[in-house]
């Protein structure tokens, strides 16, 4: 079993119209047993900018704490909040520090530009890979399905309400056919002057 | 920081037991610009003098009052430079606590990281000490307040209201005579206290201040702000001659 897949997990992030979307899976699991239904994987990094962590729980919780760490100094230095595109460059350096021994999170950010609005999503590898694309970006133990999903759900330009339609099907049928994700799911809605949370009742197995 | 390759100590004893370079350094203090800090009960503010700008150069504020935390602020007076470096070091110093403890730093945990290093530079190789001294405030996250002073030498010392720089004498005189409990209790008059003490040495354009309100971020007063406590202090100044002319 890859370590990648030790605890279980799914992020799953998309663009929409003047807003972000990012919404994750709650098991966390030890292979095949389930530990708990309420798994933290997405954490907030600014009042529009947020992080997903899928993969081992452990480097979950760490990788979100030293980001935090580099994030506040950058702050208090620049005076200033982060953009998401520079926050991106702060996760993938962090990343490829630990190039030869790395941190066993594939990380998905989404955010809005602070003086733009601009939506802006990226996922990255283990090491530190960013990919910037201009619809949807997946990480986690379903991939494959999550794609799948993506890809005949998204289009162009949805509205907030929407999109949320649009993430929480993608996410939830992707994780159906999943063992090691699912058992409940979370969506942040990211528009310009307001964050909404849901948690989304699925099945739970 | 790091290993120095120097051999030679710079702050060195005299035969009469003090250490020169320390005590040039507070004489630099003495010659920065005068810096106050007023702790009220819910509220803390500091209050700087700012130095007037020359005709061709930009207006672009030289922040003295710099957050270190969410809920540390810190003014100094001395050498803005090797402030620089201090407050860099003392930024990074919250952010490591917070995350090897899981919990803001308290006042005197983080000043007392500051006084030691000031004082690792009074011991060692090749360096001089800091010519600064800072002023440092904040909330605990018992969310008790606090206001800090530490000195070139290391040393520092917690205080209800206090004043460095130049003049840092009359304005610490005028905050003993004026500061109470009364004050203490009342966030207006805290601000008041500390603009008033300041404007004892220094124009009242020339004013920087900051307040901190219990559980709230920093906030720095606009001149907008600052113009209507000095109308309110003339007022009072005002009031009072009027009724000792009236006495007599």
């Amino acid at each position: 079993m890859s370590i990648l897949t030790y605890n279980g997990g799914v992020v799953i992030a998309m663009k929409g119209k003047e807003c972000v979307a990012i919404a994750a899976d709650r098991r966390l699991g030890v292979q095949g047993q389930l530990i708990c239904t309420n798994f933290n994987r997405i954490f907030e990094m600014g009042p529009n900018l947020y992080l997903g962590l899928p993969g081992l729980a452990t480097d979950t919780a760490t990788v979100a704490q030293r980001l935090k760490f580099r994030l506040n100094l950058y702050e208090l230095r620049e005076n200033r909040r982060i953009r998401p595109k520079t926050f991106s460059a702060v996760v993938s350096n962090l990343l490829y520090e630990r190039r030869f021994g790395p941190y066993f999170v594939e990380p998905v950010i989404a955010g809005l530009d602070p003086k733009t609005n601009e939506p802006y999503i990226c996922n990255m590898d283990l090491i530190g890979c960013p990919n910037e694309p201009e619809d949807f970006v997946v990480c986690g133990t379903c991939v494959e399905q999550a794609y799948g999903m993506c890809e005949s759900l998204w289009e162009p330009n949805l509205e907030p309400d929407d999109l949320f339609e649009t993430i929480s099907q993608a996410l939830v049928n992707a994780f159906d056919r999943d063992a090691l994700s699912g058992w409940g799911g979370i969506v942040y809605i990211i528009e310009k002057d307001k964050v909404t949370v849901k948690e989304l009742k699925t099945r739970m197995d | 920081m790091g290993d120095s390759t120097y051999d030679r100590a710079i702050t060195v004893f005299s035969p009469d037991g003090h250490l020169f370079q320390v005590e040039y350094a507070q004489e630099a203090v003495k010659k920065g610009s005068t810096a106050v800090g007023v702790r009220g009960n819910t509220i803390v503010v500091l209050a700087v003098e700012k130095k007037s700008v020359a005709k061709l150069q930009e207006e672009r504020t030289v922040r003295k009052i710099c957050l270190l935390d969410d809920h540390v602020v810190m003014t100094f007076a001395g050498l803005t430079a090797d402030a620089r470096i201090l407050i860099d070091r003392a930024r990074v110093e919250c952010q490591s606590h917070k995350l090897t403890v899981e919990d803001p730093v308290t006042l005197e945990y983080i000043t007392r990281h500051i006084a030691q290093l000031k004082q690792r530079y009074t011991q060692s190789n090749g360096r001089r000490p800091f010519g600064i001294s800072a002023l440092i405030a904040g909330f605990d996250y018992d969310n008790t307040p606090h206001l800090f002073q530490s000195d070139p030498s290391g040393v520092y010392h917690e205080w209800k209201a206090n004043a460095t720089g130049r003049n840092a004498k009359t304005v610490r005189e005028y905050l003993e005579k004026n500061y109470n409990e009364e004050v203490a209790k009342s966030d207006e008059a805290t601000i008041k206290l500390a603009i008033k003490s300041l404007l004892e040495v220094v124009q009242g354009k020339n004013v920087e201040v900051a307040i901190m309100r219990r559980g709230q971020s920093l906030k720095m007063l606009d001149s907008e702000d600052i113009e209507k406590y000095t109308a309110e202090i003339e007022k009072e100044k005002e009031e009072e001659a009027e009724k000792k002319k009236q006495k007599k």
